[in-house]
């Protein structure tokens, strides 16, 4: 049997924590999840390779084998493993119930929120050793409870006589891999759909159920907003061959694009390919090089300074373009919902020295300009700039967003 | 010279696209526009520095309006056309190139872009570039 813990014991109240470039979010109690079932449940639906001889060491009945009956022992064990990873069912519905607890009430907005429905709030669940993080990616339809002032008040007055804390009890089911809000990011985050959800008090009586749209992955969409043409705020899939970033778009020749380059943001500078440079371009056409890096004994890039690099190809085509721009302080949940309101549901998120989000179709990483981002047609990076050495030690660094775009069709085309 | 086009007279495609290069922009088939290299003005985010509109300044950004060729009722942000709408109190109503809506307000000799969700940031006419490039 698996000896693994589904859960450290006694984690307190949830904790509230904002979202920064080095966020670490908030783990929430739970009681009686299937963890093992769920990584299994994730493992069959993304088709993330599980090592099932890893995990079947871990179990007790090869712990508790002698020497001689180990070998024996471990293949059964992940035979039995990959049975089980085998006949998992991906439409299995799940139960969790989380420790949670409602904000105070908005009253610009008119609502209070459920705290394990925020970006950047997963379940943790812990199976073969290993930690996985449980996000909602309906959580947005879930999170808001809206209602009108008066009544807000006496529903106040009852989660205060609860200490703010009710039990969120949640079904759902596995439905893939990554945060689509972006704001989850790490090895094994399982992607999983709300069904329905309520909050309870301390006896067990419904506090509020959360009205869930099957389908809806945003509050707009439950509320039948609609799309943009190519956003896709309302959760509308975007279409990645008309995306533009910043309001460039990939498709025109370099010719028709210099001219307004040219016109925003000044002198424009083509180079020719150079020795060991990204194979599938044959030139660029560069703006302020250099001038969005703050580097020793430089002048510091300021706010307002903006750089862009679009590649073309043999036919003098842009097939890819990189804008940066150079902000004060920004709080890094500004810029993912910025970010995930234009483009929608979050492909590949990646939070290291860099908070970086990836949409879109992956693309060759030999077209991207940072290679070590998401690899999509469309990536946003927001980068702190830590250049101490310019600015006074207790000022906030100045941030760097900087939006690519790949021409993805092409880049396919290309591959073959 | 009239530069809009109405529906309808798409197979006038050669004289309308030179009607419209005499007025400073192109615009083709797919939606993309060369920004006029001459005509109008460049407006940009003012006071880059402030961090209390630093937000609106994001999303000024991610939509292309923070740098924007305005030519009185055309506008260009990137490398697409914007479609403007003018109110009767000189208010205009803006629909960016990702289809997010503003409204461009003079305020003084200045402007301000407001977008939908209450973000508003000043922008101010940019000095021109030198025009050489290579």
């Amino acid at each position: 049997m698996n000896s693994d813990k589904g859960f450290r014991a006694g984690l307190a109240a949830l904790a509230i924590v904002a979202l920064s470039a080095s966020v670490t979010p908030a783990r929430a109690q739970q009681e009686k999840l299937d963890d093992r079932l769920v990584a299994l449940t994730y493992h069959k639906i993304t088709g993330e390779a599980l090592d099932t001889r890893a995990a079947a060491e871990r179990t007790d009945a090869v712990r508790r084998a002698s020497g001689f009956d180990r070998p024996e022992v471990l293949k059964a064990e992940t035979a039995r493993l990959d049975a089980e990873l085998a006949a998992s069912d991906p439409s299995h519905e799940f139960v969790v119930r989380v420790g949670d607890n409602i904000s105070q009430y908005d009253h610009d907005k008119g609502e209070f929120s459920i705290g394990l429905f925020r970006p950047g709030f997963y379940v943790q669940v812990n199976a073969f050793g290993q930690m996985y993080q449980l996000v909602f990616a309906n959580a947005d339809v879930a999170r808001a409870i809206p209602m009108p002032k008066e009544e807000a008040r006496a529903f106040d007055a009852r989660l205060i006589a609860n200490g703010r804390s009710v039990t969120n009890e949640i079904h759902f089911r596995v439905i893939g891999q990554g945060d689509p809000a972006g704001a989850v990011t790490g090895a094994r985050v399982v992607r999983a759909q709300i069904t329905s959800a309520r909050l309870l008090d301390r006896a067990n009586n419904v506090v509020y159920t959360p009205r869930i749209v099957a389908g809806a992955q945003t509050a707009a969409a439950a509320n039948g907003a609609t799309a943009s043409a190519t956003g896709s705020g309302a959760g509308k899939e975007m279409d990645f061959a008309h995306a533009d970033v910043a309001g460039f778009r990939v498709g025109l020749k370099a010719k028709d694009l210099e001219p307004s380059l040219a016109r925003y943001f000044g002198p424009v500078t083509r180079r020719e390919r150079g020795k060991n440079w990204y194979p599938g371009y044959a030139a660029s056409l560069v703006v302020n090089e250099m001038g969005c890096y703050s580097l020793p004994g430089r002048r510091p890039a300021t706010p307002g300074a903006v750089c862009v690099t679009a590649f073309v190809d043999e036919s003098d085509v842009v097939r890819s373009i990189r804008i940066e721009r150079v902000f004060p302080w920004l709080d890094a949940e500004v810029f993912r919902a910025t970010m995930v309101k234009k483009y929608g549901a979050v492909a590949d998120a990646r939070q290291g020295g860099q908070y970086a989000l990836g949409w879109g179709p992956a693309v060759d990483q030999t077209l991207v300009y940072d290679r070590s981002g998401p690899h999509t047609a469309v990536a946003a990076y927001y980068l702190a700039d830590d250049d101490y050495l310019s600015r006074s030690g207790n000022a906030l660094p100045y941030v760097r967003v900087v939006l690519q775009l790949v021409d993805a069709p092409w880049a396919a085309a290309r591959a073959k | 010279m009239n530069c809009s086009i109405r529906p309808g007279l798409a197979l006038l495609g050669v004289a309308l696209a030179a009607t419209m290069a005499g007025c400073g922009g192109q615009r083709d088939a797919g939606g993309v526009a060369k920004a006029p290299t001459r005509s109008g003005d460049v407006w940009e985010v003012d006071h880059p520095e402030d961090r209390k509109t630093a937000p609106a300044a994001l999303l000024a950004f991610v939509s292309g309006s923070h740098v924007m060729v305005v030519d009185g009722d055309q506008a260009y942000a990137g490398s697409s056309p914007v479609v403007v709408t003018r109110a009767a109190d000189g208010k205009r109503t803006l629909q960016l190139p990702d289809g997010t809506a503003a409204e461009l307000v003079p305020v003084g000799d200045a402007l301000e872009l407001r977008f939908a969700g209450g973000e508003r940031t000043a922008l101010r006419k940019q000095a021109p570039h030198p025009e050489k490039t290579r």
